[in-house]
């Protein structure tokens, strides 16, 4: 049961994390703002972008203000599934040799897996475990990963030469679906005088607790949506498959699979945690649009016919969103 | 503080109402339609113009209709959930009383409710901004009313059906057989010297001048009417009615001159009384045929017992039969004149025969004498009983003439088949018919100052121009009970 003293701490946590982060990292609000958003509810992020456009640093920096442990896993064809989850280890204490577990850089709080795509499905399919059920198995032993917990992953949508496309198992997993763009112009400038001048970048202090994330994990689930608004939600995500029966006609032709139910259940707690961030006490569809597309992106797969069109997701959920109305 | 409840309740009625709004609209709109259709099928004749019940019902039809519909769409529990999502979109409330209603439904997030009843107070929630009455409850009643309006209108106006049959009456060719052998009165004099309303003279219609129509048979009389043009969508049932009948009645005669032919040559043979089978033959047969002289011919065939009278008898009937035959076969005698074209003078005076026909009782009537050779019914038979009685009152005979006029010293005209007009109202809606008749004896009585002439039927004399006429008895009756139930037993 949560309290108005929950409420407020909660909002006046985020309102410190937003203000230390702005203090870092120049532009790319949407980004920060979907970060924030998969802290909040549990998620994970699944980013897209070139590299160099400050993906580590806005999860450094994240994680500095929470004052939270980071770790950055740079996914390459030979990683292996124990280069992040741990391994056991041959140990000598007392006389007595024994296995005792070395965990791997999954156990931290923010986990930046970057460009994700480049390591082999198996190593891919090590963060299944973790980024579903917040535990990691090695061996017989099963270990939970510290609340709170975001995986937040990196594609680079050029080179995708020698990469693994994740497997749309693990591409449901993430909660929202981002993709960073170049800074413009004045961002640009920003972004070199504050690299350039002083001392350079410095990461904030911590203006969060662990325990003060953790309320604003539990508000944010209770902020409220109304039962219609809810059956919106299911429409549209039914909206998204071919299959369905006021599906917009370029779903039915350009779709092979729409959306699973963990769509919906991303579009609410997005959504929810976006009513929060803005400050609302309630879910309201503004809230819902914002996420639509971070949260249906990456779990619609287009057929051949769609991929050989060229046909977009995004324009596809726009139709969704046109067609499917409220009331 | 907004209760929520009370907000509920508000929705709820009014949603209600709008519905059974909406409801009563559509089933007012659509109960119109058939009205409307109605209306407009009877102008254009495709179906009678009477209708099998009051039209007041037909117009109450769609305000029952919208009270029923407004009953049932009030009494429908609407989605108070749908509803209050709706009034949230529409006031741009951030859907605060969707999530309200949720929150009181699931007793969770006390602290989030306190502050969305906040954010509330001082809403102005709008319910007819967020619930609007909207166009179908007022464009959809409103179009049937113009519907509704537009039959009443239909209904004021007169059938086209029977403007049609006055077309087609009036356009008859001058050579019709339905063009009378009755003296043609020139009616203009007539209803000038009788008051009668002009409105009801129709126009145009062509008579040709008296004795020269040739002997007319129900063919004729058939092929004419059939062949009048605009006549197809107005007389083709009763044309295919009445040229059944003809046929029925040529077939009779026919088979009753081969039964007769059979039993003389088997009188010649071998002598004696009618066997079982021919008398059920003459019996079928007699109730065929409408000759009433035949009938009884053949009657006394029946009953005479002398093989030596039964042979002349036969050779009577035989002869009276043929005579049948050949009435229901004839042709039109050569050297028979044709009908005068319709005149192309003005309307009154071609409406009552271009030859400047008198009407009967003014006197002036001298050139009209009877038809040449009457019809063929009445001319050529043996005396029938009822002509006899008063052959000046048969209007299907040589000299009988329908009204009175002989009995001021006219001569009598030809009966013959004249389009009657009835100078007065018939029905409610003051809808008049055309009638083919053939000589009916009425008697034109002292017309009452201002008011319409009078007439009056004799009931004898008509009774005599029936018998005269080739039609069976019951046919007599029908005929009789209508005129009846027009005078209403008066004169």
């Amino acid at each position: 049961m949560i309290t108005e003293r929950d409420i407020d701490l909660a909002q006046g946590a985020l309102a410190r994390l937003h203000e230390a982060i702005e203090g870092v990292i120049v532009g790319h609000a949407r980004i920060v703002e979907l970060t924030l958003m998969v802290l909040l509810t549990r998620g994970n992020l699944l980013l897209e972008g070139v590299p160099g456009l400050g993906k580590t640093l806005l999860v450094k920096t994240l994680a500095s203000a929470l004052g939270l442990r980071f770790s950055r896993i740079q996914f390459t064809p030979d990683l292996m599934p124990a280069d992040i989850v741990g391994t056991n280890i041959l140990t000598e204490e007392g006389g007595r040799r024994g296995f005792t577990y070395s965990p791997g850089p999954l156990f931290a709080n923010l986990v930046l897996a970057d460009e994700i795509n480049r390591a082999t499905p198996k190593t891919q399919s090590a963060l299944l475990e973790a980024m579903e059920e917040r535990t990691v198995t090695v061996g017989k032993t099963t270990y939970p990963l510290e609340e709170p917990f975001a995986v937040l992953a990196t594609q680079n949508p050029i080179e995708m030469e020698g990469t693994y496309p994740l497997p749309e198992a693990q591409v449901d997993r993430f909660l929202l679906k981002g993709a960073m763009d170049q800074p413009n112009l004045e961002e640009l400038i920003e972004i070199a005088r504050r690299n350039t001048e002083g001392e350079g970048l410095r990461l904030p202090e911590p203006v969060a607790g662990r325990e003060e994330v953790l309320t604003a994990q539990r508000v944010v689930r209770e902020v409220p949506i109304g039962q219609e608004l809810r059956r919106y939600v299911g429409r549209l995500v039914l909206a998204t498959h071919p299959k369905a029966a006021h599906a917009p006609s370029p779903v039915k032709g350009f779709v092979e699979y729409g959306s699973s139910p963990r769509g919906a259940i991303a579009l609410i707690l997005a959504a929810k945690a976006h009513a929060f961030l803005s400050g609302e006490p309630n879910v309201r569809r503004a809230d819902i649009e914002s996420v639509f597309l971070p949260a249906l992106v990456h779990r619609v797969i287009l057929n051949f016919k769609g991929e050989a069109e060229g046909v977009r997701v995004e324009d596809l959920l726009a139709q969704v969103w046109e067609e499917t109305r409220p009331v | 503080m907004l209760s929520l409840a009370v907000l509920e309740r508000r929705v709820d009625r009014r949603s209600r109402r709008l519905r059974g709004l909406r409801f009563a609209g559509l089933a007012f709109a659509v109960c119109v339609v058939p009205l409307l259709l109605f209306a407009g099928g009877r102008v254009f004749g495709l179906w009678p113009k009477a209708a099998p019940f009051p039209l007041v019902w037909l117009a109450a039809l769609p305000f029952f209709a919208a009270a029923a519909a407004f009953a049932f769409g009030h009494a429908r529990r609407p989605n108070v959930p749908l509803l209050l999502l709706k009034v949230d979109l529409a006031l741009g409330t951030g859907e605060r009383l969707s999530a309200l209603r949720e929150l009181r439904e699931t007793g969770r997030g006390r602290p989030f409710r306190r502050r969305i009843e906040k954010a509330l107070e001082g809403f102005p929630l709008r319910l007819k901004k967020a619930l609007p009455l909207g166009v179908v409850p007022v464009l959809v009643p409103a179009l049937g009313a113009v519907a509704l309006a537009g039959a009443a209108f239909l209904f004021s106006l007169e059938p086209l059906a029977l403007s049609t049959a006055e077309q087609v009456l009036s356009q008859a060719p001058a050579s019709s057989p339905l063009v009378a052998s009755r003296p043609t009165p020139d009616r203009t004099s007539a209803d000038a010297a009788a008051g009668l309303p002009r409105e009801r003279v129709p126009q145009g219609t062509p008579t040709p001048p008296a004795g020269k129509m040739p002997d007319q048979t129900l063919d004729d009389l058939l092929a004419g009417v059939s062949g009048s043009p605009g006549s197809e969508g107005i007389l083709s049932e009763s044309v295919n009615d009445f040229g059944d009948l003809a046929q029925d009645r040529k077939e009779g005669a026919a088979s009753l001159s081969e039964v007769l032919s059979q039993i003389e040559e088997r009188l010649a043979q071998r002598p004696g009384p009618l066997t079982p089978e021919e008398r059920q033959s003459l019996s079928e047969l007699m109730d065929q045929t409408a000759d009433q002289s035949l009938r009884e011919a053949i009657e006394a065939l029946l009953n005479e017992e002398d093989p030596e009278a039964l042979g002349e008898n036969v050779a009577k009937a035989r002869v009276l039969s043929e005579g049948e035959t050949a009435q229901q076969t004839a042709t039109p005698p050569e050297g028979a004149e044709a009908p005068p074209p319709a005149s192309s003078e003005d309307g009154e005076t071609s409406a009552w025969g271009a030859s400047g026909e008198s009407p009967p009782g003014t006197g002036s009537s001298e050139n009209e004498g009877p038809t040449e050779g009457g019809t063929g019914a009445g001319s050529e038979r043996p005396g029938v009983p009822g002509e006899e009685k008063d052959a000046s009152l048969v209007g299907g005979d040589e000299d009988a003439s329908p009204l009175a006029s002989d009995r001021l010293g006219a001569p009598s005209p030809a009966a013959g088949f004249v389009p009657e007009d009835l100078a007065g109202i018939v029905g409610k809606s003051g809808e008049f018919q055309n009638f083919l008749t053939k000589g009916v004896p009425l008697e034109a009585l002292p017309q009452p100052e201002g008011g319409l002439p009078r007439l009056a039927l004799d009931y004898d004399a008509l009774r005599a121009v029936l018998a005269g006429r080739s039609l069976p008895p019951s046919a007599q009756d029908s005929v009789k009970r209508y005129f009846e139930s027009i005078t209403q037993g008066g004169p």
